[in-house]
């Protein structure tokens, strides 16, 4: 049971941890880039190979025209219509990512591709909103991080400690067991049955659990595989310690 | 059959007890009598398994040697019992049994009338007096049929009357093979065979 409320506790970690992180992803994906190119011809080309970059969602392209008509719809400038097309103005690239790809790597190499193929394009992006949203992310890996190695170091010491000390309790019913003329081998076949049900049972009932709750959509998300392997590994790990300390009580 | 060779016990440098031949058949029972400090406790757990530094030989042996896996090859009852205070008289009865037939539990509990301690069956087992843990152990004991069953200062915890009834109890595993050796300081009734632990050699009376 106690394995089990440990075992709950550690994938809530795992799903508060991605929960909170698609947060920041989506955070990260609302931020939009605008291109400003003054060369009119040259947007529909530059759309075409932006589109190749998969962390690109959507890109929206606006020429002169369709700004000039923008802008009369918006501020009702109907009147002044001759004097708006007169002007020249740049065409505008507007860039939408998929916020759980677009990370600052993408960034940099987008930019550096960017102005590479454009020089003198200018490129319009909150970049305070961006570096605020990066830093949440980094320091949520961190805390991520450091809550499951707390975690594991608390799962071991927990696991470790409650079957040391619950197999010392046993040692005075398997003292008088063997000299009631009791098998002697049965307190090693009870404690290897033991450890496989405490191995196996807690951890797939919050497997079921979980995916109860996933599959019936109480949850968004199911726990990773690999976190889900990294958990038994701890359990086996603590599952070996304890045989080892205790081993010699049960021979 | 048990046998014992050249048997030499060694407490620190000092000979305890010295056999140069002792051979048991199964289904009897033997009286071993010496006084406190000759060794007649540290000599049934030798037999036991439970002390192992003795020069010469001790086997049980039998024909088939397969009996041994049916049955175990000694219990030892020392004069401390072994029982689980918190448990019930019952639950300590049927301890090392992991499957009780319907005859072992029958048998339990005819031996049980046979020690007046079927009316404290549901007690547990610290509320119960000495004399009847001793008989639970006993029962316990008797019940399994091992090979040997080596008593430890019998006559300390049943006087003559339970010394009796013990012996009833004792004879339903002798009947069925088991060699009883019961050591004491004084000679008990209605034994078969009786030895004497004199100058550091075992002697049949």
């Amino acid at each position: 049971m106690i394995i089990l409320v440990l075992f709950i506790i550690w994938n809530s970690i795992h799903l508060g941890y991605r929960y909170q992180k698609e947060v920041y992803y989506a955070e990260r994906g609302i931020l939009p880039m605008t291109l400003i190119l003054s060369n009119q011809e040259k947007i529909d080309s530059l759309a075409s190979i932006l589109s190749n970059f998969p962390f690109i969602e959507s890109i929206i392209t606006e020429s002169d025209n369709a700004l000039i008509s923008k802008l009369i719809e918006i501020y009702d400038l109907e009147y002044a219509r001759e004097i708006l097309e007169s002007y020249h103005l740049p065409g505008v690239i507007t860039l939408y990512f998929n916020g759980n790809l677009f990370d600052n790597d993408q960034k940099i190499l987008l930019e550096n591709s960017i102005l590479k193929l454009y020089s003198g394009i200018i490129i319009n992006f909150n970049e305070e909103h961006w570096t605020i949203t990066q830093h949440k992310i980094e320091l949520l890996d961190k805390l991520y991080l450091y809550a499951n190695v707390f975690y594991v170091v608390l799962f071991l010491f927990i696991t470790i400690f409650l079957r040391i000390h619950f197999e010392y309790k046993k040692d005075e019913y398997w003292r008088i067991y063997k000299l009631s003329g009791g098998q002697i081998n049965l307190r090693k076949r009870s404690y290897a049955i033991d450890s496989s049900l405490i191995l196996f049972i807690p951890y797939l009932v919050a497997l079921l659990l979980f995916f109860l709750a996933f599959y019936l959509k109480y949850l968004p998300f199911f726990p990773e595989i690999r976190l889900l392997g990294a958990e038994f590994v701890t359990l086996l790990l603590s599952t070996v310690v304890s045989g080892l300390i205790v081993g010699y009580r049960i021979r | 059959m048990l046998r014992i060779e050249k048997f030499n016990l060694n407490i620190k440098k000092e000979l305890l007890l010295s056999i140069d031949e002792l051979m048991l058949e199964s289904g009897r029972k033997i009286n071993i009598i010496a006084n406190n400090n000759n060794g007649k406790s540290i000599f049934l757990k030798t037999i036991h398994g439970d002390f192992k530094k003795y020069d010469g030989n001790i086997s049980i042996t039998e024909k088939s040697p397969a009996i041994f896996k049916k049955r175990k090859k000694s219990i030892l009852l020392e004069t401390v019992p072994h029982l689980l205070p918190e448990e019930t008289v019952w639950n300590n009865l049927i301890l090392p049994f992991r499957n009780l037939t319907l005859r072992q539990k029958q048998k339990i509990t005819d031996l049980c009338r046979t020690a007046e301690l079927n009316e404290k069956i549901d007690h547990k087992v610290r509320y119960v007096s000495y004399s009847e843990q001793k008989f639970l152990e006993l029962i316990r004991a008797v019940v399994q049929l091992p090979y040997l069953l080596l008593l430890d200062d019998f006559d300390i915890y049943f006087d003559r009357m339970n010394a009796q009834k013990a012996g009833i109890i004792c004879d339903y595993a002798v009947n069925n093979g088991t060699t009883i050796i019961a050591a004491t300081k004084k000679k008990i009734d209605d034994f078969d065979l009786y030895y004497r632990i004199h100058l550091k050699k075992l002697l049949q009376v």
